[in-house]
């Protein structure tokens, strides 16, 4: 159900906007009308400034995941001091890191070529002697240079010689040969350097560890800075009138809040109208269900939400989403871990209450819906209680042909129950004409599954009249009320396009048999990883051993695989045959009123 | 012993296995690229973007059900088995098979393109699952017709 709001519109002086709205904050009820993104560069500094702040969250809980240390070390000073060394120290980090790279690329080409100092190297220079490095294989080395030229082995290495020839100054220098930089620094100085830098790069990481625990400062900076840009935002959306001199602001609260609001405006020196919010506002939704609908909400919201002036179709899909989750998963057994872990978590995550009441009821829906063709972690109950198959029970013995037309009835079913709740909500919303085409499409569906049933099965064939009449009234209401308003012509060709449907209706029908599809080929593989573990049950001493194995791994791969399907294709039938069949547009936006820290935290 | 009609019947049943698992193969391999080229840029999406890049597997899954429900079938008749339910194995073994093929690779590129935009910081997990699932429909319907025409 969407909650009803209640429109404000508030007329302010300019200089008493930015402390009306600071109250309207710390009362925390009312969605002023602003822009969601930054209006000028006073809001983009803001909103960097909040990215830069998750950035560095992010990255310190990734350095906390990391850490051997578990010690918490005290952080003194406040959360601007945190994240301006929590920066430099991930820039030094980055920069060492980079340092060591090259370090060690250097020490990688500096070390055939052993010790020696700039010293070494000047005393050469001043002698009149310029250094060329070379580097040729051992083989290739003619002995015959050495006499030539001035011509020194360094060293021998991995079968390549490493030499250098002095050039003489003022004698030509012809050595043949390509000639190699010579390296700048030794290799010792290098590792030196080298140590130098992961001793620092070890301490900055010591002290990112220590910052890592302190992510809590941030993230309350981050609530005030955000807190901060929301009011920036609410107040640069007002409008100015009168040279700037008053300012109009429009809100909404929901109407059960009205008093408690006219409360506080009352003691304000301010001028304010209000106003039921009508569609045309663009009122922000805010959804009120009973507990066991507020569970299937999140799902709802993968999607969008409903518009003001559209029917909340959360408790509609809520049951039968639960069904077609335990259609999907097809197994007993899974619908049993499902509960167990929704019950048991709920004592070890209480902050998950939500999310595992409603992994509970996804496997109360398995339960029930495998129970059906009574799977139980891959085996037929049918097979193991012979009882069951003797007494041909209703549950535990559904066939997989049953099954196949159990999920195209099962989805028939939900397409007629989408029409006729669009008809019942277009009669009362927007009169009688207006619900008349959906009961029509209902009746309609209804009148062709008994027909194509009755071929099938005889018995089931509807009397010559009832048939008739579904039939004449379903086209009527389909062909003259598709459009109910304007000329009869207009409305006839109108009522001809939507006979057109007639496919769509048919297509949305063989979506559903996804939901047979998927259980059975669950149930099919948790079968096969049964077989596999019995048959290496007869292996010698540990053949038991194996078997509870190879079943364990099984069924987890199994539920975990089907419930990834489980999960998704009845959002699918959800979100496009249910949510098409019930006329549902979308794109209404959430209720986020001004919310000051303290009554977020509340929230 | 007339063999032909399980011969046809055991080629529809690789093709079935065969492709379908081959289509499953190289979809989780294009979601799965796509996934480690995201984490460079963005490795906050990893579990989202692991959900995406399992999708396309479920078409292997379908050729071999379809695979485990037929041979059940067809060893069960063996020599009497028609030509007629040889031919209709071999016939849905080859749907299944190329359906699961294409459309696990379709259904990954839509992941791929999903775990993409993801990564560049677009909310689209939801939409990109739920248009994904969009191809494997197919996938879904062609399991149905091996159970539909499995000898019987």
């Amino acid at each position: 159900m969407i909650t009803r709001m209640t429109k404000y519109s508030f007329v302010l002086l300019s200089e008493q906007t930015q402390e009306f709205l600071q109250k309207l904050q710390d009362l925390g009820m009312v969605d002023i009308n602003r822009q969601e993104k930054p209006v000028d560069e006073h809001s983009k500094e803001i909103t960097n400034q909040l990215v830069r702040i998750n950035q560095t969250v992010t990255r310190l809980k990734q350095v906390a995941k990391e850490k051997i240390q578990k010690e918490v070390v005290p952080f003194e000073g406040d959360a601007s001091t945190l994240l301006d060394e929590t920066t430099r120290l991930f820039s030094q980090k980055e920069a060492l890191h980079n340092d060591i790279n090259v370090l060690n690329e250097q020490i990688k080409q500096a070390e055939p070529w052993g010790s020696f100092t700039q010293e070494d190297l000047d005393r050469l220079r001043d002698m009149g002697f310029t250094i060329h490095a070379y580097v040729q294989p051992v083989k290739r080395l003619n002995p015959s240079l050495e006499k030539d030229y001035p011509l020194y082995v360094v060293n021998r290495a991995d079968g390549q010689a490493y030499f250098i020839v002095l050039e003489v100054e003022g004698e030509t220098y012809d050595f043949p040969g390509n000639e190699i930089t010579f390296p700048s620094v030794s290799y010792d100085k290098l590792q030196e350097r080298l140590r130098e830098k992961e001793a620092a790069l070890a301490s900055c990481i010591s002290r990112l560890e220590a910052l890592s625990d302190h992510t809590d400062l941030l993230k309350d900076h981050a609530a005030v800075i955000s807190s901060h840009l929301d009011l920036y935002l609410a107040n640069a959306s007002a409008r100015k009138e009168v040279e700037d001199h008053v300012d109009l602001l429009t809100g909404f609260v929901p109407s059960e809040k009205t008093k408690e609001l006219e409360a506080f405006l009352n003691s304000e020196s301010l001028y304010y109208i209000n106003a039921p919010a009508e569609s045309e506002d663009n009122p922000p939704i805010k959804l009120k269900n009973n507990w066991y609908t507020r569970l299937f909400e999140p799902i709802g919201d993968l999607y969008m939400l409903p518009r003001y002036d559209e029917l909340d179709l959360t408790p509609y899909f809520a049951p039968f989403y639960m069904l077609f989750f335990g259609f999907c998963l097809g197994d007993m057994g899974y619908g049993l871990v499902f509960m167990i872990l929704g019950l048991l978590g709920k004592r070890f995550l209480p902050k998950m209450k939500g999310y595992l009441n409603l992994i509970f009821f996804l496997g109360l829906g398995s339960f029930v819906m495998a129970a059906f063709p009574g799977i139980f972690f891959g085996v037929k109950v049918a097979d193991i209680i012979p009882s069951v198959r003797e007494n041909n029970t209703f549950l535990f013995n559904f066939s997989d042909m049953k099954m196949f037309w159990f999920a195209i009835l099962f989805g028939l079913f939900q397409i007629v129950f989408a029409r006729i709740l669009t008809g019942i909500d277009s009669f009362i919303r927007k009169g009688w004409q207006h619900g008349m085409a959906p009961f029509g499409w209902a009746i309609l569906i209804v009148w062709c599954t008994i027909a194509y049933a009755s071929m099938e099965v005889p018995s089931m064939a509807l009397p010559k009249t009832v048939s008739l009449t579904m039939i004449i009234v379903s086209v009527a209401l389909i062909l003259f009320f598709s459009k109910p308003e304007g000329p009869i012509y207009k409305r006839l060709g109108k009522g001809l396009w939507a006979m057109y449907d007639i496919t769509g209706v048919f297509g949305d029908m063989l979506s559903y048999i996804r939901l047979f599809g998927l259980g059975t080929a669950g149930a099919i593989l948790g079968m096969v990883f049964n077989s596999i573990a019995m048959s290496l049950s007869g292996v010698p001493y540990v053949g038991w051993l194996l078997t509870i194995i190879m079943l364990l791994f099984g069924h987890t791969l199994v539920l975990a695989l089907n419930s990834l399907g489980a999960f998704v294709h009845p959002m699918r039938l959800t979100f496009v045959e249910f949510y098409k069949n019930a006329g549902f547009t979308g794109g209404g936006r959430g209720y986020k009123p001004l919310r000051s820290i303290s009554n977020n935290k509340e929230q | 012993m007339n063999t032909l009609p399980l011969i046809l019947a055991y080629i529809g049943l690789a093709f079935m296995l065969g492709l379908a698992g081959i289509g499953s193969a190289i979809g989780v391999t294009i979601a799965g690229n796509a996934t480690v080229g995201a984490l460079k840029k963005n490795p906050n999406i990893f579990g989202s973007a692991m959900i995406l890049s399992a999708m396309p597997s479920t078409q292997g899954l379908y050729g071999f059900a379809g695979f485990f429900l037929n041979l059940g079938a067809v060893t069960e008749l063996g020599d009497a088995l028609t030509l007629g339910q040889g031919l209709a194995v071999f016939a849905v073994g080859l749907a299944m098979g190329f359906v699961g093929l294409f459309s696990a690779i379709k259904q990954a590129s839509i992941s791929a393109n999903g775990i993409v935009e993801m990564s560049n910081g677009h909310n689209v997990f939801s939409s990109t699952l739920v248009l994904a699932v969009f191809p494997e429909l197919y996938a879904i319907l062609a399991f149905a017709s091996c159970f539909l025409a499995m000898p019987s």
